[in-house]
């Protein structure tokens, strides 16, 4: 069952320049498919992965991941 | 497909195609009453090597294919997925090893009967080939684990 949360990585990328996953993938150290199961809320990264993302874009952990309950 | 699912596939095709043969060629000869020690042990032999063989030259050439991943080490969600599959595959062994601990006592009951010239290498060859094949089971079993939770939530 996936947990709930959303994210904003997918709407991120894009509003910084079209950035590609595997541009985001090398950025923050994963691979591309990652980033994918990211997007597709089929994995939740660790809070040290999140912390990396939410740097690439320049923004804090709550704009991009929101907990849903 | 991830580098990592690539080498899990790899993994699960090599391992069935050939200790599937070398399982099909041993019952075979537990079959006939009389398996034959030296060449199953030469065809044991020859299917490791084949195994070894296939798995690294496979492994090669989707590293050549996608040299960038390959150099890249596993992140978090491919460590997770390894760990996950790996638990899994401990239960297997442990299910199969204990199966076969059970088992033993009635192969070995059985095998003047089933091995008529020779009770107990017959019986030896196939306790030992159970145990080894509890592993190559538990080895299936992590490769369909990782390459299942490649494709679901983690």
């Amino acid at each position: 069952m996936a947990p709930p949360l959303r994210n904003r990585v997918r709407a991120l990328r894009f509003a910084h320049g079209e950035m590609t996953q595997a541009e985001l993938a090398d950025r923050i150290g994963m691979t591309r498919q990652t980033v994918a199961a990211i997007e597709q809320n089929k994995y939740s990264p660790s809070l040290e992965a999140a912390f990396r993302i939410a740097r690439v874009f320049g923004v804090g952990v709550d704009d991009v991941f929101e907990w849903l309950e | 497909m991830s580098f990592r699912e690539k080498s899990a596939w790899i993994s699960l095709v090599t391992t069935l195609a050939v200790w599937g043969t070398y399982l099909a060629l041993l019952l075979q000869a537990l079959a006939s009453g009389h398996p034959d020690g030296p060449r199953l042990l030469g065809l044991f032999s020859t299917c490791v090597f084949l195994v070894v063989v296939a798995q690294v030259v496979l492994s090669v050439l989707i590293a050549v294919s996608a040299p960038k991943e390959a150099r890249t080490p596993a992140d978090e969600r491919e460590k997770l997925i390894g760990l996950k599959a790996s638990r899994i595959a401990f239960f297997a062994l442990s299910g199969l090893a204990l199966l076969t601990a059970f088992c033993t006592p009635f192969i070995a009951a059985a095998g003047p009967v089933l091995f008529p010239r020779d009770p107990l290498g017959g019986t030896a060859i196939a306790v030992g080939s159970a145990i080894f094949f509890a592993v190559v089971i538990a080895e299936l079993v992590r490769s369909v684990g990782q390459i299942v939770y490649y494709r679901r939530p983690v």
